[in-house]
């Protein structure tokens, strides 16, 4: 499942799978301003069939916050 | 007191007139008998619905191509019309398809042809239609900005939002010089509105900017924009001149 969570984040941001880790964070990827960053929880909630909410957007500042939000969405991430 | 008859002797030109808000305000002109010039550049098929939805109102409406980058292709298709009729009213609203860029990868000529299809058209339109204006002594110009002109601006968007601010500069500049000629100068600035050209905004952003709009909670509608618009076309608002016109339903203030 993470290995999905990094496939769709290196298709919206437009940057290489092999860039991503956990700590990524908006300051590292070019890509990754406030607009790419909506179009990435378009694209999750979409993927993972959840909807966030607008407290847990403002609060994403990493890879590992989107794992943490979309656990508590009862996604089961693989690692 | 909105008079519904008053605008029925008068010619309206319109830009951006397939849009969805250019095509709303050509409703409820439409619907106000007024004879409309709608300009379009590639794109005509919802004037062409607007048309088959107003039988009998044919004559009223007639429908320019024009391309707002060429200023040959402006200045033939003025001297063209104005052969026929003076222009009492211009409503400008073009833009180009949203497209999100970094301001640094953003070239000069991005900036360029948003000024040139903003700014630049209103001017070289405006030069053709305001000496009978000036005769007649009475004409209003009215043009679309972006509630992003107030305060400060989203990313990713520098390139119409440079277009827009120049935009509101010569609106002012015109609204001072031409006033004393009975003619007024005024532009409406709107936040997100429900039409094709927005639709391709996240969703979430769409989410998170209604659950900040004072009013309803919504996003605004094209009749919200065509409604204020339809009222500067009228002599109620004579005495509103070089003015810029939030509708953002209290999302932004001045």
């Amino acid at each position: 499942m993470s290995k999905k969570l990094f496939t769709l984040i290196s298709k919206v941001l437009e940057v290489s799978e092999t860039e991503l880790t956990d700590e990524s964070t908006p300051e590292s990827i070019e890509n990754w301003d406030s607009y790419n960053g909506l179009l990435l929880v378009d694209e999750l909630e979409s993927e993972f069939n959840i909807k966030f909410l607008v407290e847990e957007v403002y609060d994403v500042h990493s890879i590992l916050d989107i794992k943490r939000h979309l656990k508590t969405h009862g996604v089961v991430l693989d690692d | 007191m909105i008079r519904t008859e008053e605008l029925e002797n008068k010619t309206i030109l319109v830009t951006g007139a397939n849009g969805g808000i250019g095509n709303e305000v050509a409703k409820l002109l439409v619907n106000n008998n007024a004879k409309l010039i709608l300009c379009y550049h590639k794109n005509r098929e919802n004037i062409d619905s607007l048309i088959k939805q107003n039988k009998g109102k044919e004559k009223n409406i007639q429908i320019q191509k024009l391309d707002l980058l060429k200023e040959k292709n402006i200045d033939d298709a003025l001297k063209t019309i104005l052969e026929k009729s003076s222009i009492d009213i211009f409503i400008h609203l073009p833009t180009f398809p949203h497209e999100h860029k970094d301001i640094m990868k953003t070239n000069w000529d991005d900036f360029q042809k948003n000024i040139d299809l903003q700014a630049k058209s209103l001017f070289n339109i405006s030069k053709h239609i305001v000496p009978k204006m000036k005769i007649k002594k009475e004409g209003k110009i009215i043009s679309v900005l972006t509630s992003y002109v107030v305060g400060k601006p989203p990313n990713g968007i520098s390139k119409y939002i440079t277009g827009k601010y120049t935009l509101l500069g010569i609106m002012k500049c015109m609204a001072v010089e031409l006033g004393k000629y009975g003619i007024n100068v005024n532009s409406v600035s709107p936040s997100i509105v429900e039409t094709p050209f927005t639709k391709k905004l996240p969703s979430k952003l769409k989410e998170m900017t209604k659950s900040q709009i004072p009013f309803e909670n919504r996003l605004g509608i094209p009749a919200d924009i065509a409604n204020v618009i339809l009222f500067l076309c009228k002599k109620d608002s004579d005495y509103i001149n070089g003015e810029n016109i939030l509708i953002t339903g209290g999302y932004t203030m001045h």
